[in-house]
C-alpha cells in the first residue's frame, strides 16, 4: 500500500520525534497498567487471604493493625492475650472455629506462625506431603515458603526473632515434618508450628505466661460475628475486628491515592496525544507540498488521509505496546524490590482483561489526535497548494 | 490526446481561464505560453484533473475527466499522466529510488529496481538513486523529477515551467530529455512556460493571452 511506504519513510526520517511521542504515551499507559494490575492483584489477594475469617480478636490496639498482622501477616501485632481467654472464646455458642495464633518469629522472609490444625482449616490448607506437626519444634511449611526456602521434610532450621528476618537467631532448631498444599492465600508463605514452640524459644517467662497473639474466628452466621464483636469491644480489654470492615476502610484510604495516580496517568496519555497532534499538524504545514505532490502523482484523497492517520495510529500503537510491557515490568520490579510486595503476591506476569481498555484508550488517543490533521490533508485543494512555492 | 471545449474556470468569483477550443494530437509536443496569470497552470491542472472546470469539457485520450469520480480520476492520472513541476517536488523522507518506486506503484506497475536504475542512467543521474532529493543540485533534481514523470510510461507528459529555475545548460539538457523521453514512450508533451529559450523548440504553440 502507498500510505504504508510513505509512513515508514516519514518515521525513518524523524525517529527521535516518533520515539519521543511514543515514549510520552508509554509513560501514561505504563502508569495506568501498573496501577490497574496492582489494585486488581492486591484486591484479589486481600479477599482471598481474608476468606473464612469473620472476626479477629487481639490485644487492645488498632483494629486495622490487628487485621493486617493476624490475617495478612503484613504488620506488627498489637500485643498478646492470655491463651486461657482465647480458649474461653472458642466455647462460645456463636463460634464455629476459633484458631489461636502466635506471631513474633520468622525464618528469612517467612513468618513462623504458632498454630494448630484449626488455623489450617480456616485457611483451607491441608498437609500435602509428610504429616502435621505434633510436638514442639516441629513445623509444616506453606507451599510457597517450601519452594522459596528449599527446605524439605526432615530438614532442620533456626527461627529468628522479629517478623522480617534479620533478628536474633534462636538456638533451638525446628524440624520440617510436612508441606502444605498450595491455596493461593497467605498461608502458602508462612511456616506453622505449635504455639508451644514459640513459648519455649522465648524463655521461661514466655513459657509460664502461655500467651497468644490473636484469635482468628469463624462464626456460625454473619450476624453472630457482629454481635460477638460488639460484646468483646464493649465488655473486655480486647479488640475484635472484622476483616471485611477493616478492608473497606483501608480501601477508602488507598482509593484517594489511586485516584490521583490514575488522573496523572490520564494527563500523561493526553499530553502524548497532544504531542502527536502538534507534530502531525506542523508536519502537515511543512508537507502540504508533499501531500499535493502525492495527489498530483495520482494518490487518492483517502490515501493521503491514511498517511496522516496511520502515522498517528502507528505512533500510538508502539507507545501503547511499550507502555503495557513497561507496566508489567514495573510491577514485577516492585515485587522484586520489596519483600512486602513479593509476600503480597504481586507479579508482573499476569494479564488483566481490563488492560484492553487501557490499550484502546492509548491507541484511541493517538488516532483521535491524528484525525484533525488527516481531515485537513483530505480536504487539501491540490491546485492551490501546487501554485505555492515548495 | 487533449481535447478542450468551451472551457471556463472561475476561482473566488474571478475568471482565471477561458479557452474556446483546443486540440493536441497524440504524440505531438506543444508549448503553452502567456504572461503570468494568463491561466497556464490552471489549464495544466484542468488537463491533469487536479481541478474541476466551472464550465466546458476536458477530454484526455478520449476520456472526459469531469465524468469520472474523483478516485477514478486519481487513478487515471497515476497511470496515464506524468507531471513535471517548476521546482522539483519530492517526498523528502524518501530516497530518489523510493520516490520513483512510489510513482510506479501509484501507476499500478511493478516497482522494478532495474527499470528505475536504467531510467536514472538514461537521464544522466545514475548515481543519485540512494541520495535524498534535497541533497541534489537544482539541475540534478529536475532530471530526477523528469525521470519520475516518465518512469510509468505515461501517455501524456505535462510540464509546468520546467526550465525557469535552470541555467542555460541545464535548461537545454532538461528539454532534450523531455523530448527524447516523450518520443521514446510515444507520449504527448505539453509544456507551459514563459521561458523565451524554449520558443524555437516547438512547432505547436498555444498563447493564452492571445486566445
Amino acid at each position: 500500500m502507498i500510505a504504508v511506504s510513505v509512513i515508514l519513510a516519514n518515521l525513518r526520517d524523524r525517529p527521535a520525534t516518533f520515539a519521543l511521542q511514543a515514549f510520552l504515551l508509554a509513560i501514561g499507559v505504563a502508569m495506568a497498567t501498573a496501577l490497574l494490575l496492582f489494585s486488581a492483584q492486591s484486591e484479589t489477594r486481600l479477599a482471598r487471604d481474608a476468606r473464612g475469617v469473620d472476626l479477629v480478636i487481639g490485644a487492645k490496639g488498632s483494629p486495622l493493625q490487628l487485621v493486617m498482622s493476624a490475617v495478612f501477616q503484613a504488620d506488627a501485632p498489637t500485643g498478646n492475650l492470655p491463651f486461657e481467654t482465647a480458649m474461653r472464646l472458642a466455647t462460645d455458642q456463636r463460634v464455629a472455629i476459633a484458631a489461636p495464633i502466635g506471631l513474633g518469629d520468622a525464618f528469612g522472609a517467612h513468618r513462623i506462625v504458632g498454630a494448630d490444625e484449626r488455623y489450617l482449616s480456616l485457611a483451607g490448607a491441608r498437609v500435602g506431603a509428610g504429616r502435621l506437626h505434633r510436638a514442639p519444634m516441629e513445623a509444616v511449611l506453606g507451599a510457597a515458603a517450601a519452594r522459596a526456602t528449599g527446605l524439605r521434610i526432615g530438614d532442620r532450621f533456626q527461627g529468628g526473632h522479629g517478623l522480617t528476618g534479620g533478628g536474633d537467631i534462636h538456638a533451638d532448631e525446628y524440624t520440617v515434618t510436612g508441606i502444605l498444599t498450595p491455596t493461593g492465600a497467605v498461608i502458602d508463605r508462612v511456616i506453622v508450628t505449635p504455639l508451644e514452640s514459640l513459648w519455649s524459644t522465648h524463655g521461661a517467662a514466655a513459657e509460664a505466661a502461655k500467651e497468644t497473639t490473636a484469635v482468628l474466628v469463624r462464626t456460625r452466621t454473619p450476624f453472630a460475628a457482629m454481635s460477638l464483636q460488639r460484646e468483646i469491644n464493649a465488655d473486655t480489654a480486647l479488640v475484635a475486628a472484622r476483616p471485611a470492615e477493616e478492608m473497606a476502610r483501608l480501601h477508602v484510604l488507598v482509593a484517594t491515592g489511586a485516584d490521583v495516580m490514575q488522573a496523572f496517568a490520564v494527563v500523561m496519555i493526553m499530553a502524548a496525544a497532544l504531542s502527536v497532534f502538534v507534530t502531525l499538524l506542523s508536519a502537515l504545514r511543512d508537507r502540504r507540498g508533499e501531500i499535493a505532490l502525492l495527489r498530483a502523482m495520482g494518490a487518492t484523497r483517502s490515501s493521503v488521509f491514511t498517511v496522516l492517520l496511520g502515522q498517528g495510529a502507528l505512533t500510538a500503537f508502539f507507545g501503547t505496546l511499550t507502555g503495557l510491557l513497561a507496566g508489567h515490568v514495573l510491577l514485577e520490579a516492585l515485587s522484586h524490590a520489596s519483600v512486602q510486595a513479593r509476600g503480597f503476591g504481586l507479579t508482573g506476569w499476569a494479564f488483566d482483561p481490563r488492560e484492553l481498555w487501557i490499550a484502546g484508550a492509548g491507541v484511541g488517543a493517538g488516532v483521535l489526535a491524528a484525525l484533525g490533521p488527516a481531515v485537513t490533508a483530505y480536504r487539501t485543494d491540490i491546485s492551490v497548494t501546487l501554485a505555492e512555492a515548495p | 490526446m487533449i481535447d478542450v471545449e468551451n472551457l471556463r474556470v472561475r476561482r473566488g468569483g474571478r475568471e482565471v481561464l477561458s479557452l474556446q477550443g483546443w486540440r493536441l494530437a497524440t504524440g505531438e509536443a506543444a508549448l503553452l505560453t502567456g504572461p503570468s496569470g494568463a491561466g497556464k497552470s490552471t489549464l495544466l491542472n484542468a488537463i491533469a484533473g487536479l481541478l474541476s472546470p466551472t464550465q466546458g469539457r476536458v477530454c484526455v485520450d478520449g476520456a472526459d475527466l469531469a465524468s469520472m469520480n474523483e478516485a477514478t480520476r486519481d487513478r487515471f492520472r497515476a497511470e496515464h499522466i506524468g507531471i513535471v513541476f517548476q521546482s522539483a517536488r519530492f517526498i523528502r523522507a524518501m530516497t530518489v529510488e523510493e520516490n520513483l518506486a512510489l510513482a510506479l506503484r501509484l501507476a499500478r506497475k511493478p516497482d522494478d529496481l532495474e527499470h528505475i536504475l536504467s531510467t536514472l542512467a538514461r537521464l544522466g543521474v545514475a548515481d543519485m538513486g540512494k541520495r535524498r532529493p534535497h541533497t541534489l543540485s537544482v539541475g540534478e533534481a529536475q532530471r530526477v523529477a523528469i525521470a519520475r514523470a516518465v518512469i510509468a510510461q505515461p501517455k501524456l507528459i505535462l510540464a509546468d515551467e520546467p526550465t525557469s529555475a535552470l541555467d542555460d545548460a541545464n535548461a537545454g539538457g532538461a528539454m532534450d530529455i523531455l523530448f527524447t523521453e516523450a518520443r521514446a514512450c510515444g507520449a504527448t508533451l505539453l509544456v507551459a512556460s514563459h521561458d523565451a529559450r524554449l520558443h524555437s523548440r516547438f512547432q505547436t504553440r498555444l498563447d493564452l493571452a492571445a486566445s
